[in-house]
């Protein structure tokens, strides 16, 4: 027996797990694990005192004991059947592996490379090598560095150069059949060569109640004049914390337009860095939180413009019932060298819980003169002389706030362009909104 | 004597390019200044000097003990050359003929020039009528104004050492109360070593007839500045304040660690207004004043104001959050700031602003100007408590950059534990605007005329709030700063 190494959360058997994942890998790959593993070890899980951390404890996630998961099998699949939609591109990972025989991986369009990232990583992908040998401004290394060590196996997506693929591609990552306070490690990288053209949703699913620990990581390149469009859903199982580290890397001219939507977990910590890496861009970074009991949502965004002549946009809006927590931290960071640049950032609530809390901190740092940046925040209510005119045409008052807050949603879901897309986030949403009757 | 002043001046004009900070000079005046260093021998003996009681002597090393368990925070947006604690003289008094000057008559002719100089006439027949002034030099009071007129409404206007022996018990049961000296590091060493300061007290229904204000002179080398101001307006009554700064120009940093503690109580009023400009170092970033204060008012009591009015134009670093408690219902603060950075200035200031009482309201106006290789930073905090039902908050930050390789930064922290609050917080930063520079330019007015123009308009919402003639002394100062660095 190996002396077991102090490791900052106390995973059952991580010893012999990482022996497998080691010899199942090759050269590159086992230094890459080893490296990243010590890294983990050594920062730790942030403490509260971490500025980056302050408004989301993790003393509850680290006091537990963890498994790793050693069943790969969709138990519930009735609600999951649900959820996807025929005329997408399905790809299914269940507890972070490739799940052939649920994805359409058999007539995929044109210029669509799907397979698993250990597949990929086997051949060694030079992209794949560099980029994620990177590390980015965004803070959330703990966790990165944790996935990058632990990843069991992931997806890989290429789209060739001029590639426009019309269907949606669907990576949906379940957590399924698993013991109480397993950790998984969901991971996906994204390239999209030159003037390709996708769209891209990630879920993020649970369906069983049980607790576990998702820590996700997702890298997009976006390749010069490509146009991408990815989306992220989080509706894990309402006991499960979910990490999830997303950098998207864009080329000269290409256009990023993202949504990050979340009302799943108990907590949830979404770390979105994107970083300009040429002129003339265009970003589009929205989401949507909306939550209720004792959830806990934290949004981290950073955007990174490093070049002139980009623009970028960012809506965020909030709703919270009950005593659900949201935090908010958006960071806009224009180097000096990003001249003419034109961003905008809002982040906006709707307090419906009596104990709902917010904490947010919208934020700009400024290199460059000549530039329009502005940002903003707002934190309120409905207002009672929307609801008293709802009233006074004979609509009950629970159903005016249903509609009113409805309303304040569906402002940011008609920004999502997909209508698969936009059709899931609406059914999701239905949970929270029951058709309104009147 | 006042040759050697003239003659000081006229090397300092050499020295700097003159004009360009106007109250850079150095007056040659006896220092009575025990040695450098810092230990409880040196608390004890700034309380001897001042001949203060025992328990105010009790408080200071309580503070001292603190502040040796106390860590220097590195939080900040900037970096600081490391301070040596031990290297500072922490009292350094004017030698005067008398040791205590009955009136101002009796004040070292010396010590008047210099305040004359400064624009602040302290003899009987040149100062203005309108306002009461507390001259701080160093780490004394050297006078006060009008404190006879003051007298015959109930306002005490004396500065903290005389305040602390003619009025201890306001003085023991108000200081500490808004910053105690565990606050943070720099508010336990000015509690520890604080050496003067201004203390006003407003009774009830009393409307201040005049504004106060005090003026602090920084003049000896290697010296900390550490006073303490103390302002408590009881019931129904009205005060506006005012505190200008300004010190001789030097290569190395000096420390100026002020406290100063506002006490609004039921439906009382205070404005503070402050227009700084400390030497601020010269074109390459040496020298300068490093201006780390602790400025907090406690709305304590209902519909209680409290308004902090802002101009930050001088100062190495400028560190400063002027905050306020709102515990009283319906009380109402307001924070209006300019900060402006050039050469290698750096400011890191905003507000908190902590709401506790039921229907309170805050008022953010930040606008922050950076040229040249300056930093300026907004970095701020509302915060509403859950007992804060109807609790509303407005903040607005706007930044300007001027060149570039200056930056602009905003982190504006938001808290929300009240479901009935309204926030609402927006921010921009952008640059002269060409169309705007083309118009005025087109219609005869030059380049800086221009610059001048648009830079007020931008400052309009803050300079607006402050007195008159701070009002006009902000708008000329920031002028001053701007000129030659837009082209």
């Amino acid at each position: 027996m190996m002396t077991q190494q102090q490791t900052p959360l106390d995973i059952e058997g991580l010893q012999e797990y990482r022996s497998k994942l080691e010899n199942n890998c090759g050269a590159w790959l086992k230094a890459f694990r080893h490296l990243n593993f010590d890294q983990w070890v050594q920062v730790g899980i942030p403490k509260p005192k971490d500025e980056e951390w302050k408004y989301t404890p993790l003393a509850d996630v680290v006091m537990r004991r963890y498994q790793l998961a050693l069943r790969h099998q969709l138990i519930e699949d009735k609600q999951f059947k649900n959820y996807r939609s025929e005329g997408d591109i399905n790809i299914v990972l269940v507890n972070g592996v490739l799940w052939a025989e649920l994805s359409d991986l058999k007539h995929l369009p044109h210029g669509l490379v799907v397979s698993s990232l250990n597949e990929a990583l086997a051949h060694n992908n030079a992209e794949i090598q560099e980029t994620i040998s990177k590390i980015t401004p965004n803070d959330a290394k703990a966790f990165l560095w944790m996935n990058q060590a632990l990843f069991l196996d992931g997806v890989y997506i290429q789209v060739a150069s001029n590639a426009v693929i019309e269907p949606l591609v669907h990576i949906i990552h379940v957590t399924s059949g698993i013991e109480a306070n397993t950790v998984v490690f969901p991971r996906a990288f994204i390239s999209v060569a030159e003037a390709a053209r996708v769209n891209i949703l990630e879920s993020h699913l649970g369906f069983e109640p049980v607790s576990y620990l998702s820590v996700a990581l997702t890298d997009v390149r976006v390749a010069e004049n490509a146009d991408v469009g990815y989306c992220k859903v989080q509706s894990e199982s309402h006991q499960a914390v979910h990490i999830g580290t997303t950098r998207i890397w864009q080329g000269k001219a290409s256009s990023l337009d993202s949504f990050s939507f979340n009302n799943g977990g108990a907590l949830i910590r979404n770390n979105l860095s994107v970083l300009i890496k040429g002129e003339r861009t265009n970003t589009v970074m929205n989401g949507l939180y909306a939550i209720d009991g004792n959830q806990h949502v934290d949004n981290h965004t950073l955007l990174d413009i490093q070049h002139p002549n980009c623009t970028g946009y960012q809506l965020y809006k909030g709703l919270l019932n009950d005593s659900s927590r949201a935090v908010f931290n958006g960071k806009i960071y224009v180097h000096a060298i990003a001249q003419n640049t034109d961003a905008y950032q809002l982040n906006k609530h709707l307090l419906l819980g009596s104990q709902a809390h917010v904490d947010t901190k919208p934020q700009l740092e400024i290199f460059a003169d000549d530039v329009k940046c502005t940002h903003g925040a707002t934190i309120g209510q409905l207002s009672e002389e929307e609801i008293f005119y709802l009233q006074s045409r004979c609509i009950p008052k629970h159903t005016a706030i249903r509609l009113l807050s409805r309303g304040f949603i569906d402002d940011i879901i008609s920004t999502v362009k997909n209508n698969s897309i936009r059709g899931k986030l609406s059914r999701l949403l239905l949970k929270k909104f029951p058709e309104v009757k009147l | 004597m006042s040759d050697n002043v003239k003659q000081k001046e006229l090397q300092d004009n050499k020295l700097s390019g003159a004009g360009e900070y106007r109250y850079g000079f150095h007056t040659d005046i006896a220092e009575d200044k025990p040695p450098k260093g810092l230990n409880e021998d040196t608390v004890r003996l700034i309380s001897f000097k001042k001949k203060e009681p025992e328990w105010m002597l009790e408080w200071r090393l309580k503070a001292f003990r603190h502040w040796l368990k106390m860590q220097e925070p590195t939080w900040p947006n900037f970096e600081y050359g490391p301070i040596d604690y031990q290297d500072i003289y922490y009292y350094s008094a004017p030698k005067q003929k008398k040791e205590k000057p009955a009136s101002l008559e009796e004040v070292d002719e010396e010590l008047l020039k210099t305040f004359d100089r400064l624009g602040i006439a302290l003899s009987e027949q040149k100062r203005l009528t309108g306002v009461a002034v507390d001259a701080v030099f160093d780490s004394i009071s050297v006078g006060t104004t009008h404190q006879g007129e003051l007298a015959k409404y109930g306002i005490i206007f004396c500065s903290m050492s005389e305040a602390v022996i003619n009025h201890p018990d306001l003085v023991k049961k108000y200081i500490g109360s808004v910053v105690p000296y565990t606050d943070n590091f720099f508010a336990a060493l000015n509690s520890a070593v604080f050496s003067d300061g201004s203390f006003c007290y407003i009774p009830k229904n009393v409307r201040c007839p005049m504004d106060l204000s005090t003026y602090f002179r920084i003049n000896a080398e290697d010296t900390g500045q550490f006073e303490r101001t103390l302002i408590i307006a009881e019931d129904s009554s009205y005060v506006s304040y005012l505190e200008g700064c300004t010190a001789p120009m030097r290569d190395t940093n000096q420390l100026h660690a002020a406290v100063v503690e506002l006490v609004a109580l039921d439906n009382a009023e205070i404005k503070y207004s402050t227009v700084q400009n400390w030497y601020s170092g010269d074109k390459n970033g040496l020298g300068g004043i490093y201006n780390f204060v602790t400025k907090r008012g406690k709305c304590a009591g209902l519909n209680s104001k409290i308004s902090w009015t802002q101009v930050e134009a001088g100062s190495a670093i400028t560190w400063k959050y002027p905050s306020v408690i709102l515990q009283g219902e319906n009380s109402v603060g307001k924070f209006y700031s300019v900060a402006l950075t050039n050469n290698h200035m750096t400011a890191d200031t905003g507000t908190k602003m902590i709401h506790i009482g039921k229907n309170t309201k805050s008022t953010i106006v930040s606008k922050g100007i950076s040229s040249d290789f300056a930093h300026n930073s907004y970095r701020g905090l509302v915060k509403i408590m859950p007992s804060a039902d109807g609790a509303r908050n407005f903040s607005q930050c706007d930044s300007m950059l001027v060149g570039n390789h200056c930056s602009a930064n905003t982190f504006p922290y938001i808290e929300v534990k009240n479901n009935t609050a309204v926030v609402e917080h927006e921010a921009s930063t952008s640059k002269i605007n060409a169309e705007q520079m083309f118009y005025l330019r087109s219609r005869g007015l030059d380049l800086e005329e221009a610059v001048s123009l648009i830079i007020n308009g931008f400052c309009k919402d803050v300079f607006k709030e402050l007195p008159l003639e701070f009002s006009v002394e902000a708008v000329k100062l920031l002028e001053m700063k701007l000129e030659g660095s837009v082209g």
